[in-house]
């Protein structure tokens, strides 16, 4: 199991950083997706999404992810 | 590490990470026993907490894990081996390790697929020809990188030979460093080019000299905390001047400064680099000079420039009559009879002798003059080549999805195949140095690269694909930086052209002379957005 981050550009809602954890990289995308349409009323439409690092699952592992609007 | 001797870390557990704690407990070192006793029931006879210590004898569980097969990393202590090592590393791999054997980054070698049955055999006929895979990964000194010419270098101050051995042999199996905080990479090199790659050692001795008494003394100025990895630093520099016979105090001295002080609360916070960063390199020395007494100030610094440890060709030794042949082993790769048979090219036209480069490349010293002509005529040599084309000469991979669990993508078929693209369509009259990485880590030193590739997997309406981020602009000293990400993820089929197009800007627009990374200095890196950019959008 590992903890994946991916990225994601939308044509509407602007990028997001996904993470989630998953067996395979397949269903780490498959998750991502799913974890993103959760949080819209209308699911925007991926423009790209791409897996950028994977770490095995351990307690305390994590990304930081930096943001420029908080 | 003896039992009565409190260390600083000790009286603070609190402030261990979880592995900290077991280290306490059991030395990593003891695990080599371990496996020697254990090893032929296979692979269930250890557990989860073992397998984590198999580091500290230069083992990896390979990917995917739980499958009982191993990477193992072998030292090659500043890359000098003898046949009989070669021979003996070449008969490993073909009965143990798939016919494989990877140079790497750091001048050791590995190998893929071993399984645990095999590891005490293993751990035997290294030692057999003194070869060694303990502390080669581990939270220990790891194998000492330094000039793979040493001793027949006309470019070096002094032969670094003498002095790699004597800290090899101060820290290898010794309990006083079996126990730091993280890894640590140690640099030892007397070439006016750098071929140790300094900034980026945990401790680095470079070449300089010092008036001294009215003698000029040939000696090393001292760099310590650089490391590449998620968080890239470059080293600082020491106001230091170390005869060649003071090389193992100071290491030692800094060794244990890092044992006792280095950070050891969050593992990715470890590394010496974050206590050279906090303290700043005065504070540090002043608590070196604590440890191991005054030392002069800097002197002189002989280092004029940097090779990024590329030697192919034909080339002159400084003795004369004797030559050193270069050669290209392609992405760091070469099969156990390959191996074997450049052991037998050392043997019958050198001293038996070659040299691990971290350009992952490999080379033949010691062929004297009247010797050269039926070296250069061997069959291995049209493979092996002592003439590669530019891009395929300067390419440099990690070892990627085939066998790492946390790569991304799959990297030295990519490279290859990216590089031979390129030499078949881009005329070029200088390197530029390509490197590629499966992942954000840098066992493929992506960010000194002058073009760095880092993958990732892009979902696409035919499935996934890989696709590459492309970083511009790195190189080590004089006046060393990390290359800088460009916008943009490109599909890896794509990534050649996209790389031509950007070459293709340089030497439209480069300066007499100027290499590829001091063209995107002096341009600025927006300048290269707007081509990629343009790529981009004008080709499809």
């Amino acid at each position: 199991m590992f903890l994946y981050k991916l990225e994601v550009i939308t044509q509407s809602a602007g990028p997001f950083v996904a993470v989630v954890l998953a067996d395979s990289d397949e269903k780490a995308f498959s998750y991502a997706e799913s974890q993103l349409n959760r949080q819209h009323l209308i699911p925007p439409t991926i423009q790209e999404i791409s897996l950028v690092e994977k770490k095995r699952v351990e307690k305390g592992k994590g990304y930081v992810i930096q943001t420029t609007d908080l | 590490m003896s039992e009565q001797q409190i260390r600083p870390w000790e009286t603070d557990r609190d402030k261990l990470n979880k592995l900290e704690l077991v280290k306490l407990e059991r030395d990593g070192l003891d695990i080599i026993d371990k496996i020697r006793k254990l090893a032929h029931q296979g692979y269930g006879a250890f557990s989860e907490e073992d397998l984590s210590f198999f580091k500290w004898a230069g083992i990896y569980e390979q990917r995917p894990k739980g499958n009982g097969l191993f990477m193992m990393r072998v030292r090659i202590p500043s890359g000098v081996l003898n046949k009989e090592q070669a021979r003996a590393l070449a008969a490993i791999s073909r009965d143990y390790g798939r016919d494989l054997v990877d140079v790497t980054t750091r001048q050791a070698v590995q190998f893929h697929w071993l399984p645990t049955e095999c590891l005490p055999d293993v751990f035997d006929r290294l030692e057999a020809v003194g070869l060694f895979s303990y502390q080669a990964c581990g939270d220990v000194p790891r194998t000492i990188v330094g000039n793979p010419l040493a001793g027949i270098d006309p470019d070096e101050l002094i032969d670094t030979r003498p002095i790699v051995r004597e800290l090899e042999q101060h820290f290898l199996l010794n309990r006083e460093y079996s126990n730091l905080p993280r890894k640590y990479k140690t640099s030892v090199s007397s070439n006016i080019y750098n071929t140790g790659h300094a900034e980026i050692n945990d401790l680095a001795f470079t070449p300089a000299s010092k008036e001294i008494e009215g003698e000029e003394v040939i000696g090393f100025h001292v760099w310590v905390g650089g490391g590449l990895s998620a968080k890239p630093y470059l080293a600082q520099q020491l106001d230091l001047f170390v005869r060649p016979e003071e090389v193992v105090k100071v290491a030692s001295g800094v060794t244990t400064i890092f044992r006792d002080y280095g950070y050891r609360e969050k593992r990715h916070h470890a590394r010496l680099k974050f206590l050279v960063a906090d303290w700043g390199a005065e504070k540090f020395l002043e608590k070196l000079i604590e440890r191991i007494g005054p030392m002069p100030k800097k002197g002189t610094d002989r280092t004029v420039g940097w090779n990024a440890g590329y030697f192919t060709g034909v080339h002159k030794q400084k003795q004369p009559g004797l030559n050193y042949v270069g050669l290209l082993l392609p992405v760091g790769r070469i099969s156990a009879d390959d191996l074997d048979e450049l052991a037998r090219l050392a043997e019958q036209y050198g001293n038996g002798e070659l040299r691990t480069c971290n350009s992952q490349n490999i080379l033949i010293p010691n062929v004297p003059d009247e010797k050269l002509d039926g070296l250069l005529t061997e069959p291995l040599l049209d493979k092996l080549t002592p003439n590669p084309r530019t891009f395929i000469g300067h390419a440099v991979s990690c070892t990627g999805i085939e066998y790492c669990n946390l790569a991304i993508v799959e990297t030295k078929a990519r490279m290859l195949a990216i590089a031979n693209w390129l030499d078949e369509n881009v005329e070029l009259d200088t390197p530029i140095r390509l490197h590629i990485n499966g992942c954000p880590n840098s066992c493929g030193q992506q960010q000194i690269a002058d073009i760095g590739l880092q993958g990732a997997k892009v979902k696409t309406e035919q499935g996934m694909i890989e696709a590459f981020d492309i970083h511009v602009g790195g190189s080590l000293g004089p006046d060393p930086a990390f290359n800088k990400r460009l916008k943009g993820r490109i599909p890896a089929e794509r990534v050649a052209p996209v790389i031509a197009h950007l070459i293709e800007y340089y030497k439209a627009n480069r300066q007499p002379d100027e290499k590829f990374h001091q063209f995107v200095r002096r341009v600025g890196h927006e300048v290269l957005q707007t081509q990629l950019d343009q790529i981009l959008a004008t080709t499809a």
